[in-house]
């Protein structure tokens, strides 16, 4: 099931809601509802691989009670946290990058062949998280397996991230809060999300599709066009989730952190990547980077290393292709260069700050390339119709497509960056609040509306992120 | 009040999945325990199926596909869902070409002819005018007809095949334009093409073969009684009524008394009585029908027999000439109003074959008759996926 189906919508989330709201009196109830929920959710897409899921969960409950029972043990607790990392990194081995290895070796998986569960990468990382933050201390360990299954699990943020940390959780999980302001501020959220995927990053994405399935005979228009159509498609679509967890969970009183903050209006590759997908990268800087010794080490050797090691393992992470790998190193070579220039320092108050932000969104795009392409080749081949043009530089097909998209592009491009954000809060304080807040209100609703055609017109919901 | 006003989406949120959920619970869960209870198979591969039906049986669903492509106008889309439909240059939709293998249905033409010489039927191979404009901007990697056209014109002209494509459909002063010859948002062609294209295959077979058929349909012909439709064609059915507005679907009734039968080739079947119940499938006048029942009718399908593979028309009225047609369906009120001028009418359609031993329609339908002459028409590449001697299936030749 998809956050942005029409059952989705109009069955579960309803029955969800009202079963939270029943239970309210009863927080344990409620959070065992929510659980059942979030397991009914995934397997229904996933009915025999939720046991995985749940499989995951229980052995994470576990090392979670044994890391906090040892805790004053340095040396078994250590010895638990390895033992939990190469159960946890050995199932995502076994799911996710077993076929890629073997493939590489040159061995047939043959009648083994496994498919990837939805969501495995999130989750996996997610109970990672959690039995870590009980082993450095900045968590208790749940004694009720049910409230581990709940962090790991709910639904809204399940298959698709934030990644959200145990301990911005923990709390929650026993004390939250539901009031009318939170579920009302979940619920435009919520909606926002749903826009963002179902009419901007659904749109752009069959000519993106299109674009990469027909490399050899693009034209360089074309092949800009699909590049800056899968760019806007992957944030919509990535950042468009996170909105609809973000709001969902905050319908039941949970406050996750923002994942997104508009990244593509960042002026540095390093600020690009402080505002994209924020809570993998905050992952990766706490668990890898930062034990690691991080920028403070005191050779630039080490620091190469380090962020050799955190860009191989994001790239890795995202799929088991040598694309997403050399996604991850174009990545470590950008950042390497900033930090080891101090580039976003000196250029921040000059005249050079708006050149490179042009050309670190150059770099995004560049890198979406290689990360959508199928092989390496492709990759190659996509980003040389772009840069250098041996056929038509323009077409037809350029053509009808700009024709096609003119109109999308500029919402896209505008809504990629906080325009109307800040023009509520200029407004805020003026005599035109309440107009605007009320225009806001139902514009949100109209929105809704738009949706809804979109959901029940066609099957077509591509989720990338699903992918991981 | 602000924080007040906000609330005006949760509250608006909630009544409308609630309420709108409860509906189509209400609707959707007979009928989904009904296909539960005779399909153990329903729920193998988790819920993927009833989310499908869900959707698919969403309550007002056509209101909420009006809404999605008053969405799509407004953002000045050309290109519906997954690059299923485009519209063209000249306000036309049309579907987004699918790849295919032409070859194999342009070879077999060849063959076609050889057989008709063999028996003295002649042949009139004609192709429909493409939908995009002639020498427009609309791309050939979107829209290949053109290009397949070439492909197939390549063999039969170098197998002597007579041809009519657009070039001649479309010439003249009192010619539709392209625009007026489809249906902006369905795939077949409006009656006055159709009305048109009946004029031109009579006047082909003439000049061609001295074939005499008088008094066939012509515009504004006095001799029918017409009837108008609001229609929404089968390539606006996933963008609504607002995105490319709706068509005008014409109905050419004749006023006098007409006697046809019209029988399966394989005789599992036959029909006697006039224009409206045999070649109109039992058209009841359909005058009162409005609103959604009126533009969701599919009236193309009024007409002849779809899915069907071989059956023959015959106007008990008529000494005009016998022709033998495989045809896809654009053209079957072309071949409704020239039955009323011909003794008898064969159509085959590929598509449709039953398969089996006795699966080649054309053999059946030559077997102990002949024909004044024979036509192959086609507009899209549906047809040409399936040998007309029911020997291949597009896939099956490929492997």
């Amino acid at each position: 099931m998809v956050c942005s189906s029409s059952i989705f919508v109009f069955a579960f989330l309803p029955i969800v809601i009202l079963g939270n709201l029943i239970l309210k009196p009863w927080r344990g109830a409620q959070n065992v509802w929510l659980v059942f929920a979030s397991l009914f959710f995934y397997a229904w897409g996933e009915p025999r691989v939720v046991f995985v899921m749940i499989a995951s969960t229980l052995v994470n409950y576990v090392f979670g009670l044994l890391v906090g029972n040892f805790r004053e043990n340095k040396r078994i607790s250590y010895l638990l946290l390895i033992l939990m990392l190469l159960c946890n990194l050995s199932a995502l081995f076994v799911f996710k990058y077993m076929n890629f290895v073997f493939g590489i070796a040159g061995i047939d998986t043959g009648e083994w062949n496994i498919s990837l569960p939805i969501g495995i990468s999130f989750y996996t990382f997610q109970a990672i998280s959690y039995v870590i933050d009980v082993y450095r201390g900045d968590g208790e360990a749940q004694k009720n397996p049910l409230n581990v299954a709940l962090y790991i699990a709910f639904f809204p943020q399940l298959v698709a991230g934030p990644i959200v940390r145990y301990r911005t959780i923990e709390e929650q999980i026993r004390t939250r809060k539901e009031t009318a302001a939170d579920f009302s501020a979940g619920v435009q959220r919520f909606i926002l999300g749903l826009s963002k995927k179902l009419i901007l990053a659904n749109s752009f994405a069959p000519v993106a599709d299109y674009m990469f399935g027909h490399t050899d005979g693009l034209s360089t228009a074309s092949a800009w066009i699909g590049a800056i159509c899968y760019t806007l498609q992957i944030y919509f679509d990535f950042s468009g989730y996170s909105d609809m967890a973000i709001g969902m969970g905050r319908m039941f009183g949970f406050h996750f952190l923002e994942n997104f903050d508009y990244p593509y209006i960042s002026a540095t590759v390093t600020e690009f990547w402080r505002r994209w997908h924020i809570s993998l990268g905050t992952w990766f800087r706490d668990y890898i980077y930062f034990p690691l010794g991080g920028s403070r080490v005191k050779k630039k050797s080490r620091l190469l290393f380090n962020l050799f090691v955190v860009w191989t393992l994001t790239g890795i992470w995202h799929g088991a292709n040598w694309t997403f790998l050399f996604w991850g190193w174009w990545y470590f070579i950008i950042l390497a260069v900033e930090k080891l220039t101090k580039l976003p320092k000196w250029i921040e108050h000059t005249a050079w700050k708006i050149p490179y932000t042009v050309f670190t969104m150059f770099c995004v795009i560049l890198g979406w390339v290689l990360f959508r392409a199928d092989s390496l080749s492709q990759a190659v081949c996509y980003i040389g119709k772009m840069l250098l043009p041996a056929g038509k530089i323009v077409d037809n097909l350029s053509v009808f497509f700009l024709k096609d998209l003119w109109i999308l592009l500029a919402v896209g491009i505008l809504c990629s960056t906080p325009v109307f954000k800040n023009l509520g809060k200029k407004l805020e304080n003026t005599r035109l609040a309440v107009p605007a807040e009320l225009t806001k209100a139902l514009g949100y609703l109209v929105l809704f509306a738009f949706c809804v055609g979109f959901m029940v017109n066609s099957s077509y919901n591509p989720f990338i992120y699903f992918n991981f | 009040m602000k924080k007040k006003l906000s609330y005006l989406t949760s509250i608006g949120f909630l009544a409308g999945i609630f309420i709108i959920g409860f509906l189509n619970l209400k609707t959707l869960l007979p009928r989904i325990k009904e296909t539960v209870q005779s399909d153990t198979e329903y729920f193998a591969e988790g819920g993927a199926r009833l989310e499908e039906d869900y959707r698919v049986g969403f309550l007002d669903r056509n209101k909420w596909i009006d809404l999605y492509g008053l969405s799509q106008k407004l953002l000045g889309r050309e290109i519906i869902g997954d690059m299923d439909f485009v519209r063209t240059e000249n306000g036309l939709m049309d579907y987004v070409t699918k790849d295919t293998d032409v070859l194999p249905f342009a070879n077999e033409m060849a063959e076609l002819k050889s057989i008709l010489d063999g028996k003295g039927i002649p042949l009139l191979y004609i192709q429909m005018p493409a939908r995009e404009e002639p020498g427009g901007t609309d791309p050939e990697e979107l829209l290949k007809v053109r290009k397949y056209y070439r492909t197939i014109r390549e063999v039969t002209d170098r197998a002597g095949i007579v041809c009519m494509d657009e070039t001649e459909i479309l010439a003249g002063e009192a010619a539709p334009s392209t625009a007026e010859f489809f249906f902006k948002t369905d795939i077949h062609t409006t009656t006055e093409a159709e009305i048109w294209m009946a004029g031109k295959i009579a006047d082909k077979l003439q000049e061609l073969y001295q074939i005499e058929i008088s008094g066939v349909i012509q515009p504004e012909d006095e001799r029918f009684y017409v009837h108008s439709h609001k229609f929404l064609g089968n390539l606006a059915q996933s963008a609504g009524i607002y995105y490319n507005g709706v068509d005008t679907f014409e109905e050419y009734l004749p006023r006098w008394e007409t006697s046809f039968r019209m029988y399966d080739l394989n005789g599992q079947w036959e029909q006697t009585g006039s224009f409206e119940e045999v070649l109109m499938n039992g058209y009841d006048g359909q005058l009162e029908l409005s609103g959604e029942n009126e533009i969701y009718t599919y009236w193309i399908t009024n007409y002849l027999k779809y899915g069907y593979p071989a059956y023959r028309i015959e106007n008990l009225n008529s000494d005009g000439p016998e022709l033998l047609v495989i045809c896809d369906s654009l053209c079957y009120r072309t071949l409704s109003y020239l039955a009323l001028s011909c003794k008898s009418i064969t159509v085959i359609d590929p598509r449709f074959y039953p398969g089996g031993e006795d699966n080649n329609m054309v053999e059946l339908a030559l077997k102990d008759r002949t024909y004044d002459a024979a036509m192959y028409l086609h507009g899209t590449f549906y047809t040409t996926k399936y040998s007309m001697f029911g020997e291949w299936s597009l896939e099956e030749k490929k492997e």
